[in-house]
């Protein structure tokens, strides 16, 4: 039987070398996914669990980690999607929905051997195969901006079926280890994580960060370094604080778009915040007692319910709860973000 | 009932505390209804009604179903938005953990709503007073504990509308349905004699037209033209049928739709264990364990337990972990009895029961199996 890799021709050819959630990526030059920087060589690949940037050999080992081959994310140039699904012999289960009001607007459905379809309103589809190695897009042609459901939505996916855990957290690498910030929409996930990088922090990704499992920790991998601050926050920046955030590349939604120079090597994972509003000052609270039930809702991706993927998720929210420390950081609506992340860096210093 | 007014207070005191740190959600709160009051003020200009017997004219009318809509936009609408919040945020099962039951959680979140909306309520009526010269009656001070009362006949809606965000999670058209209807057939905006006499029954039948009535009376001492006993029958009965019959229908909907969710030990004992006699004795001298399915993962402060078949996670508080860990080696049931007894402090008996309870639930959601001795 041929598999989905092999079916389409120009594997290896004509693609550009990218990093990102973990994954060594192959991409269509025709496929300008934001929040993607093409490599230069320097940046660390790691296959799960074999992290070589942090994990340390033991003596008498084998220490060569075995090759894992690259995610190839192709431009679907005829029907292929349509043909793959339509020669479906069992009926495609939904795994996952998301509505806006009573409209659809993302849906995520299943079936062997096809894989996970994606699909977006006003974005399109993306065919993903069940071992993540290939992720096939059929664009919507109205919508210039369409690849960046690759980045925000199927390269996540894609790494959860290679074995990462990829968390819904704003991350940033400091001091040598990857602070995380969870919370709700509109917490200041991204305005915190803009000031960070502002004082010296490199982004690991504005949205979604790829943990993996490791020997004795957790490793951090950059996800899509697009970094989208509101516009009215973007305008108190000086010219020298929007160069320290990366290439500014274009407005959606009115937010400005700034993308870093460098995707960051991957990081140990060092803490995570539980952003939350209230009334008062700043108010850093160290968990001893974490809610495993809010962590788990922290977890990007609810499209995967295979036993593997369940089992490290919850594996993964165990060694959140054990490794790291995890602080609920209450913060006023109104908050400055440069005091706060100054009072964040004074805290983890 | 002392434990229950501090959770109800700490839930009121959270509530308040996120809608206060909304710096602009109080003025935005205030500006709609002021500008919907300005609409109706001069509209009222323009209208000479002669079925409009109010102080004030048909501002002095409609005043009191805008004070009306503003109450169930605020109470009712909040509601079931709260609760799909908690359903799409993955914590809703904080309501069946609850020391005091679902009903009870979902009650405690409805009392800030109400509180919000009573205090809106009683500022747009100082606003009309104020800036557009209501003539409000003596009788005003009375309209409080009257809408208190009302508002308990507003309650079975909120549970009913809860009890739909869980079984269909989206029921935002529903709410608007339910304001739009009360608008109509409750006499809020217009008279209800202006109704065609085909639907006229509806306003008669319902609690909100005699409500709206007898606000009206008291606020700007409109004629009341039905009876108190008349008016305060026809609110007691659905304030008698309708609170246990939604809080029922809210429960089930909770239960039943809601991820699972273990009791706590503490739930537990006051439960009629499902086991009878004699499949408890079985049970106690059983063996069991937790089959390949199911991952169990130790927290501070709760034990997780997931079903790989199902997907589904439980939580057991620290005391149902510890009895899963001791269960699990144990080579039966009863024989972890006396050294959790000796543990907790407590007698044999009262750890066995709690054991049996606890067995039992997890036995009936897969998450142990009971092992033959032979196999095993």
């Amino acid at each position: 039987m041929t598999t989905p890799a092999e079916a389409l021709p120009g594997t290896g050819r004509d693609e550009l070398r990218y990093t990102a959630f973990g994954l060594e990526l192959r991409i269509d030059p025709r496929i300008a996914v934001p929040g993607l920087v093409e490599d230069d060589g320097s940046s660390a690949i790691s296959n799960p669990g074999q992290s070589e940037a942090i994990a340390k050999p033991r003596e008498g080992e084998d220490h060569t980690p075995p090759v894992q081959p690259p995610s190839h994310v192709r431009l679907d140039g005829g029907e292929e999607v349509r043909r793959r699904w339509g020669a479906l012999t069992v009926a495609p289960v939904r795994t996952r929905e998301v509505r806006f009001g009573e409209t659809l607007i993302r849906s995520v459905d299943f079936a062997e051997p096809a894989g996970y379809l994606l699909w977006a309103r006003e974005y399109g589809r993306v065919l993903i195969s069940s071992d993540g190695l290939e992720l096939l897009c059929e664009p919507d042609p109205a919508n210039e901006d369409w690849a960046s459901i690759v980045s925000s939505q199927a390269l996540p996916l894609a790494a959860t079926l290679r074995g990462f855990e990829v968390v819904h957290a704003s991350g940033v690498v400091l001091d040598g280890q990857a602070v995380l910030i969870t919370g709700p929409a509109g917490a200041g996930k991204t305005s915190l994580a803009a000031a960070l990088v502002r004082i010296g922090g490199a982004l690991l990704s504005d949205d979604a960060v790829a943990l993996e499992p490791s020997a004795d920790t957790l490793v951090a991998h950059a996800g899509s370094l697009a970094l989208q601050l509101r516009a009215a926050e973007d305008e108190r920046l000086s010219p020298r604080e929007r160069t320290a955030l990366g290439e500014p590349t274009g407005s959606i939604e009115g937010k400005r778009r700034y993308t870093s120079r460098r995707t960051p090597s991957p990081a140990p994972f060092g803490c995570l915040f539980l952003l939350e509003r209230s009334m008062r000052e700043p108010v850093i609270e160290e968990l001893v007692a974490v809610d495993p039930f809010e962590l788990l809702a922290s977890t990007f991706n609810l499209s995967v319910h295979t036993p593997e993927r369940l089992r490290r998720q919850l594996d993964v929210v165990a060694a959140i709860a054990s490794h790291g420390q995890v602080y609920r950081l209450r913060v006023q609506p109104d908050v400055d973000a440069t005091e706060l992340a100054a009072v964040v860096h004074e805290h983890l210093a | 009932m002392r434990l229950w007014g501090d959770a109800m207070w700490g839930i009121v005191r959270r509530d308040a505390i996120l809608f206060a740190s909304y710096r602009t959600q109080f003025a935005s709160q205030i500006l709609g209804p002021l500008f919907t009051i300005t609409l109706f003020y001069y509209i009222s200009h323009l209208l000479t009604a002669r079925t409009i017997h109010s102080p004030g004219g048909y501002f002095g009318f409609v005043i009191i179903g805008l004070v009306i809509v503003q109450i169930l936009t605020l109470s009712l609408g909040i509601m079931p938005l709260t609760v799909r919040q908690e359903l799409v945020s993955g914590t809703i099962e904080r309501f069946l953990v609850s020391a005091h039951g679902p009903v009870n959680g979902i009650i405690g979140t409805m009392l800030f709503p109400l509180i919000n909306a009573m205090l809106t309520g009683i500022l747009m009526l100082g606003l009309a007073t104020i800036i557009f010269g209501l003539p409000l009656a003596a009788t005003a001070a009375l309209a409080i504990p009257v809408s208190l009362l009302g508002m308990l006949a507003f309650m079975p809606f909120a549970f009913i509308l809860v009890a739909l965000v869980m079984a269909f999670k989206q029921i935002s058209n529903a709410t608007q349905f339910i304001i739009a209807g009360v608008g109509i057939i409750g006499g809020l905006y217009f008279p209800i004699a202006v109704l065609p006499s085909w639907i006229r029954w509806a306003s008669e039948v319902q609690p909100f037209t005699p409500a709206t009535d007898l606000l009206r009376h008291l606020l700007v001492d409109a004629p009341h033209i039905r009876r108190e006993w008349i008016c305060s029958s026809s609110w007691a009965s659905p304030r008698c049928c309708c609170p246990p019959a939604s809080c029922c229908c809210a429960r089930r909907s909770v239960t039943v739709n809601a991820p699972a969710r273990l009791p706590s030990t503490e739930q537990s004992r006051s439960r009629r264990s499902p086991v009878t006699s004699s499949s408890t004795n079985d049970l106690l001298t059983a063996r069991v364990r937790m089959p390949q399915h199911v991952v169990c993962r130790s927290f501070v402060a709760e034990t997780v337990v997931l079903n790989l078949e199902t997907g589904q996670y439980h939580g057991l508080n620290p005391t149902a972990g510890r009895m899963l860990q001791a269960l699990h080696a144990a080579p039966s049931v009863g024989a972890v009895a006396p050294e959790l007894a000796g543990e907790y402090g407590v007698e044999r008996e009262q750890i066995e029961r709690d054991l049996l309870a606890l067995a039992n639930g997890l036995l009936e959601r897969g998450l142990i199996e009971t092992v033959d001795d032979d196999a095993g």
